[in-house]
């Protein structure tokens, strides 16, 4: 069985904790608890034939900065990186996230999410903004923790992108 | 290469020479050889110049190492006893060299390792110190007093009771979980998200307490659990387990992960997430699922619903015990107390009594007068099953036995009181001469009667002859003026003096006398009244001249007498 471990980055109060939640148990709530350190889950996906089990680390919302530095990022071998559709600011923190980590960490396979589709009365950003962020890495899915819109399409695109970043020495 | 080129124009010199029939057949044969293998000749003898083979050896050699790779295990092989060799020569020629180059290598595993031991030292004795006035120590202290052993070894075994129950083989970096083995029934949150999150713990702990480079989170202590964690360079091993784990059983972790190290050094430096390549760990692992118990070398036994067994027949048995032995006392002191009733009884004596055989078994004398000792027995409330008596007749020389034996032996009649005190038998009252001539004969006789006082007893029949005697003498016969005969008035009180007289005649004898009349006055007058008195059936009367009792020369008084019945025989 072959192991990944991937972190959920981003502002505060986008959704990581609700994303993982839904993609692992299928589950939503709309209290909001502020996740503080990491926590850990874990779930099983098909990516390129094979199964990849998904050690998924949601971590505290916070700053690209801060998230950045964080010890937890060590040995990540991917990012979901959110950002929630009903605050734009969120995604130019998506991006900084996504370019200070690479910096600190090392260029790994990395998704955008933006999230709380279904709240579409609140939606703020434009279709040009996620094309902005789907350009940045290549991927960037509109999620909904709460209706589980394309969550699970966003997780198996990094485990698929992730299989196939693997260097080939790994296979000897 | 170089010299290719001209080859073929030799070879075309040589041929147009036009010599070559004219040439004997030895030289031609010499150029054509010269002619044809010449380069290769020269090539030979090439290698034939050691100089030269060397030279060139040395260029080939680092690339042909280089060729056959890192992977090869048949050079490896081919060079190990000889590079074993040189190494073990030059460190016996050069050991100070070798021990400056190691030692920064070296030193910080030693330091740790050092300091380590100590705080796994440390860790037991302050538990153990800790559990000394506990709940834990009184426990203790009950088993070392069951079991014999000094409350010291059971502590110290109690406190190295542990099980490990969960390894963890962790990859360091991004904490994913390796490998992992586990006892049946361990606890159950998934061993992937534990390993992720211990791993997450330890860095918030390095990360947040900014701690030097070598110093981690290796112990998380979580009520009865414990999660003891090392780290190498590439991979975390992590045990959780139940209880104190010897200190040994940070060396165990150590040097397996170190093995791990070792063996696996290049699957852990290039894992990007196949966990199969650690499969062949899990021996190494399973080796860590450790156990130490308190009862060496008996297996998977639950000790503790027998101990608990044991505990409780234990005291069971102690409170019957001490029931018996209460009770018992008790019934010690109920018989000792009636062995103190039966000696303290007049006339009774115990020799030996058996108080912790039922039933009791007594024996003793008892002296005949004495109270029956069954009496004792049943008012002290044994029956008489309880008691194995057995009694030997004797003279008890108790006061009261002496007295009562008195009483009894001596028949002593109605008025007579006896009382004996001191060695001294007291008789007092009245009595008839015959009973007071037996007591004076048979007191003695009594045993424990060393003295009798007999003053105060007065004899019946003396008292009654002194009364007569009395009576007697208030009798005077008077005769008027000058007569001298026997007239009524005279014969009147002569006989009544004879009947009072004769009365007397009972008492005397009782007191084994005779008794006789005495009359006194003048002469004549005396005879005739004694002669009146003896012609009467009435004691003899005899004759006394002299003046009478009251005086007047014309009367005769009358005296009763007691004769000595030896001085009448
Ligand atoms: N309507 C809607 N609400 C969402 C969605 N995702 C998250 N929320 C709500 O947003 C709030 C924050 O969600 P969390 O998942 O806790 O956010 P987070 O990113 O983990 O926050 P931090 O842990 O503080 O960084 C909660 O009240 C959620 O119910 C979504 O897709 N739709
Ligand atoms: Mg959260």
């Amino acid at each position: 069985m072959t192991k990944k471990k991937i972190c959920l980055l981003g502002a505060p109060g986008v959704g990581k904790t609700s994303l993982v939640a839904r993609f692992v148990k299928s589950i939503f709530s709309e209290k909001y608890q502020a996740s503080v350190g990491a926590k850990v889950d874990k779930k099983t996906v098909h990516a390129n034939g094979g199964q990849v089990e998904l050690v998924i680390w949601d971590m505290a919302g916070d700053s690209a900065d801060r998230i950045s530095h964080s010890p937890y990022l060590r040995g990540s071998s991917g990012h979901l990186v959110v950002a929630d559709g009903t605050q734009p600011e969120t995604l130019e923190e998506a991006i900084r996230v996504a370019h200070e980590v690479a910096v600190n960490h090392g260029d790994v396979p990395l998704v955008f999410l933006v999230n709380k589709s279904d709240l579409t009365n609140l939606w703020r950003v434009t279709p040009a903004a996620i094309a902005r962020l789907a350009g940045e890495k290549g991927h960037a899915f509109v999620t909904s923790a709460k209706s589980g819109e394309c969550v699970e399409q966003a997780f198996v695109k990094l485990a698929e992108m992730m299989a196939a970043a693997e260097t080939p020495a790994a296979n000897a | 290469m170089s010299e290719r080129p001209l080859e073929p124009e030799r070879h075309g010199g040589g041929i147009r020479n036009g010599q070559p029939a004219a040439s004997p057949p030895a030289e031609d044969f010499e150029a054509l050889r010269e002619l044809l293998l010449g380069p290769e000749q020269e090539a030979l003898r090439k290698l034939a110049d050691p100089a030269t083979r060397l030279q060139e050896i040395s260029d080939a050699l680092p690339e042909a190492l280089a060729k056959r790779g890192p992977h090869d295990r048949l050079l490896a092989r081919a060079l190990r006893p000889t590079v074993e060799e040189t190494v073990s020569q030059s460190i016996r020629r050069q050991p100070q060299y070798f021990a400056d180059l190691l030692a920064p290598v070296i030193a910080p595993t030693i330091r740790r390792a050092i300091a380590q031991a100590f705080e796994s030292t440390l860790q037991a004795i302050r538990e153990m110190t800790s559990r000394t006035f506990s709940m834990q120590g009184l426990k203790w202290r009950l088993e070392a007093w069951r079991s014999g052993i000094s409350v010291g070894e059971i502590a110290l075994r109690q406190t190295l009771k542990y099980r490990a129950e969960q390894v963890f083989l962790i990859h360091r970096e991004s904490g994913v979980l390796l490998q992992y083995v586990s006892i049946p029934g361990a606890p159950g949150a998934d061993s992937d998200m534990v390993s992720g999150m211990l791993t997450a713990i330890g860095q918030f702990v390095t990360d947040s307490f900014k701690t030097d480079a070598g110093e981690s989170l290796d112990a998380i202590k979580v009520g009865e659990f414990r999660v003891w964690m090392e780290r190498g360079p590439k991979a975390i091993l992590a045990a959780t387990i139940r209880g104190t784990p010897a200190a040994d059983y940070r060396t165990v972790l150590q040097d397996t992960l170190d093995g791990i190290h070792a063996l696996h050094h290049a699957a852990l430096n290039r894992f990007q997430g196949d966990t199969s390549a650690f499969d062949v760990c899990r021996p190494e692992l399973e080796a860590c699922l450790r156990s130490e118990s308190s009862v060496p070398s008996r297996k998977k036994l639950n000790l503790r619903p027998l101990r608990w067994g044991f505990a409780l027949i234990a005291l069971g048995y102690l409170g019957w015990i001490a029931y018996a032995v209460w009770s018992q006392h008790l019934e010690r002191g109920r018989r000792a107390d009636l062995v103190k009733a039966l000696d303290t009884e007049p006339g009774i004596m115990t020799t030996s009594a058996q108080l912790d055989v039922t039933p009791i078994k007594i024996r003793g004398l008892r002296d005949p007068l004495a109270r029956d000792p069954g009496l004792i027995t049943r008012a002290a409330g044994f029956p008489e099953s309880a008691i194995d008596a057995r009694w030997e007749s004797f003279y008890s020389l108790d006061p009261a036995l002496i007295e009562r034996r008195a009483k009894q032996e001596l028949a002593a009649p109605e008025g007579v009181k006896l009382q004996f005190d001191s060695g001294t038998l007291r008789v007092e009252g009245t009595a008839p001469h015959a009973w007071i001539e037996l007591f004076r004969r048979n007191a003695r006789a009594v045993p424990g009667i060393a003295k009798v006082d007999d003053a105060k007893l007065i004899d019946t029949d003396l008292l009654r002859w002194h009364e007569l005697a009395s009576r007697v003498e208030a009798i005077l016969i008077r005769f008027d003026g000058n007569g001298e005969a026997i007239g009524p008035a005279q014969r009147e009180e002569v006989e009544k003096a004879a009947a009072i007289a004769r009365e007397a005649v009972d008492p005397a004898t009782k007191l084994g006398r005779q008794t006789q009349i005495e009359a006194t006055g003048e002469m004549f007058r005396a005879s005739v009244v004694a002669t009146a008195l003896n012609a009467l059936d009435a004691p003899p009367a005899i004759v006394r001249a002299g003046p009478p009792k009251s005086g007047a020369t014309n009367t005769v008084s009358l005296r009763l007498q007691l004769l000595d019945s030896a001085r009448e025989r």
